[in-house]
């Protein structure tokens, strides 16, 4: 072994437990099944938001309060995002039975994908500055969640997480970017368990940025009616196989490898150049990790089959000719989550691989940017 | 995940260049310091540094790096436009002295050469992709430990890496003296280094011995304060790479401080070796190069590495010069004093330490098939 887009053969990086805050379900189980029978989370948009939200439906958590999940203490001055990462965080950990100590610590990391962080938080407090007597009124403990890493930081600064913190921001690719980079970090060493994943919160700020921006990709897909905003955070507890097998915990997949690329209009564009661009990394992907393109069994994509013109339909084309794998599509039972589509796509990966009677081993997780980057990942059913 | 080897390095410094004129020029205790050459004598406090005598401005950086990476690739073997180079580049502040020249009138500035992408392809044919970080005083070592992750990761064939200068105004001083009592401060040096990384298999297929086997990159950031070094995110950078290397530290035959000379790094740094290394009389000979070549600032960790590759090749170690009485953090540390000392070295650990609390510490191995060529 030891192919380019392989993890480092030594050191193998397992998923031994998920956490999702979804707005078809909370926690791994309950998402799991929801997924599986199709759940509907799209809903009439719930909230008073005056004006309307330019969107007639909405994948949003109704149900989530963050003082049912994390307590009154300490959860005052943090925003949605940095909640749902937290909870999302909180159940990963308990999901793999993995304990936190003094001795571990520092060996335990968090690597979260978030685009603009809360945009919602940077907008309010901007205002606020506006809305005083003077700039400077503005209540400083709303300040720490302006920044990108806000999420990143509270989720070490509440399970005790000393090791490898990163915030990936890499648009729609934030969330599989996150996984993709704590795999390598697993891999060489600079941790031995990270908490990986993405969030995004549903804000209007951000539903109309998107809007306004005239982002096709966040609120519309080919066919307009399709796709609507949805949030929630998805996160992989991470670990080096060998400490997953000696504490014997079961394994729920096992991650491969990992791959990226980049084909915007400075690299020459097009939806064509950066299908192609996917293609390729997909058979690289396969040929370092030693697996052949028909013993993939699933692709879990960032948008649905009826884009029939997307990148990732014509890279399955080029890749799969008519030998495809199922295909997954999430986004249409939450919605485009954006920054956690990525960590949700894998999330729903595993439920697919993991569901009772699965005879497909291998599945893939791709995204694609509007912006050109293109990313993939491979996961090997756990045993 | 096989054994990464360096075999070809380079450097440029006020005392000398190439890796054998500069260790030559660090054993005999040579020094770098000068009266100003590039700025105004008079606008400054501080009117003397290590600089490189006769370049021409705007765009030094990049011609110091170019020397240097010339030298490495030639001294490896390798030709700049070989398939698969990746060429990391560490500074503390790339070009900023053209931009400030620039701004003042005095050349033109074409932004796209701030990022040392386009002095690689222009200067060197070099057509593949140029990183360049920007981690202050601990850049380079940076460099080399990303470097060697995109090798483990089998994204490139060979890579590059180097380093280069900064420059402040401190109080005024006639030496800087790592370790050594009052008067205590930093004085700035022009310095670049590059070396070429590559698997040990991939440069056994073409025939060259090694100069030394990256062993391992501790890299950390104390998240603490913007200035000031913190003893136990030091200590924890020196741990992680002697881990990462499978080494402990009586395993170090030779430490290559990063010794900046000032009051706050010298003691801290100090403190930590003696926690890392023991705490009574510690048994590695450390060394600090900036007495001579003074603060390199990005390049300090790099530049320092070619001083302990040569070091393990010829078994002696350059004595810190300029430096007799020590600061009592020190007085328990074998400080290399004096005269080069001649001495087996096996495993050598080079610290460098920056602004941002960002550490990083590199331990390198003697090939085991006896020195190179």
């Amino acid at each position: 072994m030891g192919g380019p887009s392989a993890l480092s053969p030594p050191r193998r990086v397992a998923v031994t437990g998920c956490g999702v805050v979804s707005p078809i379900g909370i926690g791994r189980e309950e998402f799991a099944r929801a997924f599986l029978e199709g759940k509907a989370g799209l809903r009439p948009v719930a909230g008073d938001y005056s004006p309307p939200l330019p969107c007639a439906r909405a994948g949003q958590v109704v149900d989530f309060d963050a003082t049912r999940w994390l307590g009154k203490k300490g959860t005052r001055f943090l925003d949605r995002s940095t909640t749902l990462a937290v909870t999302a965080a909180g159940l990963a950990l308990k999901d793999g039975g993995l304990a936190v100590e003094e001795a571990n610590s520092p060996r335990v990391g968090v690597v979260l994908g978030t685009a603009m962080g809360s945009l919602k938080s940077i907008s309010d407090f901007g205002r606020e500055t506006l809305l005083y007597e003077r700039p400077f009124l503005v209540n400083p403990m709303l300040f720490p969640n302006t920044v990108l890493n806000s999420a990143a930081g509270q989720v070490a600064i509440w399970l005790k997480l000393r090791g490898v913190n990163t915030t990936v921001s890499n648009g729609q690719l934030s969330g599989l970017t996150a996984v993709s980079y704590a795999g390598r970090a697993i891999a060489l060493e600079y941790a031995d368990a990270i908490l990986a994943g993405g969030v995004e919160e549903l804000s209007a700020q951000l539903v109309w940025g998107a809007h306004h921006a005239g982002n096709r990709e966040f609120l519309e897909s080919a066919r307009e009616e399709d796709v609507y905003p949805g949030e929630g955070a998805s996160i992989l507890l991470l670990e080096e196989l060998q400490a997953a097998r000696d504490r014997a915990r079961p394994v729920i997949a096992e991650l491969l490898g990992c791959e990226s690329g980049f084909y915007g209009r400075t690299r020459g564009g097009g939806v064509t150049a950066q299908a192609q661009g996917l293609a390729a990394w997909l058979n690289r992907l396969m040929r370092a990790c030693d697996v052949a393109p028909e013993e993939v069994g699933a692709l879990s994509a960032s948008c649905g089959p009826e884009a029939a013109d997307s990148v990732e339909s014509l890279a399955m084309d080029i890749v799969f000719g008519d030998r495809r794998p199922a295909r997954l599509d999430v986004k249409s039972l939450i919605g485009e989550c954006y920054s956690a589509a990525g960590a949700f796509q894998c999330t729903a990966l595993l439920a697919y691989l993991g569901r009772p009677g699965c005879a497909q081993r291998y599945g893939l997780v791709t995204s694609a940017g509007k912006d050109g980057a293109v990313a993939c990942a491979l996961f090997k059913r756990g045993d | 995940m096989g054994d990464l080897v360096i075999t070809g390095a380079g450097v440029v410094t006020s005392i000398g260049q190439g890796r054998v004129e500069f260790f030559e020029a660090l054993c005999r205790g040579a020094s770098g310091l000068g009266p100003l050459a590039y700025f105004e004598p008079r606008l400054f406090k501080q009117r003397s540094a290590y600089e490189i005598a006769g370049q021409v401005e705007p765009m030094r950086s990049s011609r110091l790096l170019g020397r240097a990476v010339r030298q490495a690739l030639q001294d490896a073997g390798v030709e700049a436009g070989a398939e698969g180079m990746v060429v990391v580049v560490g500074t503390g502040l790339r070009e900023l002295r053209s931009v400030e020249l620039w701004h003042a009138g005095g050349a033109a500035l074409r932004p796209e050469r701030l990022h040392f992408a386009d002095a690689m392809r222009e200067d060197l044919g070099f057509a593949g992709l140029t990183l360049t970080l920007s981690n202050a005083c601990a850049a380079s070592s940076f460099a080399l430990g990303v470097a060697e992750d995109l090798l483990e990761l089998g994204e490139a064939v060979t890579e590059s890496m180097f380093g280069m200068l900064d420059r402040v105004n401190p109080v005024g001083l006639s030496a800087l003296r790592p370790f050594g009592a009052a008067p205590k401060g930093v004085l700035m040096g022009d310095g670049a280094a590059a070396v070429v990384l590559e698997r040990r298999d991939a440069a056994r297929a073409r025939g060259r011995s090694p100069l030394g086997v990256v062993k391992g990159v501790g890299m950390n950031c104390d998240a603490y304060n913007a200035t000031a070094p913190r003893q136990d995110g030091i200590e924890a950078s020196m741990r992680e790479a002697q881990r990462r290397a499978r080494i402990a530290p009586p395993d170090v035959d030779l430490l290559v401080a990063h010794g900046t000379g000032t009051e706050q790094n010298d003691r801290t740094e100090a403190l930590a070796i003696r926690e890392v290394f023991g705490r009574r009389r510690v048994p590695v000979p450390v060394t600090g190069l900036k007495s001579m070549v003074g603060h390199t600032s990005g390049a300090s960790g790099l530049v320092g590495v070619v001083a302990a590759l040569e070091a393990m090749r010829r078994s002696l170690i350059p004595a810190t010069a300029y430096v007799s009485a020590l600061i009592d953090e020190a007085r328990d540390l074998d400080l290399v004093t004096g005269e080069a000392r001649a001495a087996e070295v096996r495993v050598a650990q080079v610290n460098a330490f920056g602004f941002g609390g960002l550490n990083a510490v590199v331990i390198l191995e003697r090939p085991p098939d006896g020195p190179g060529a």
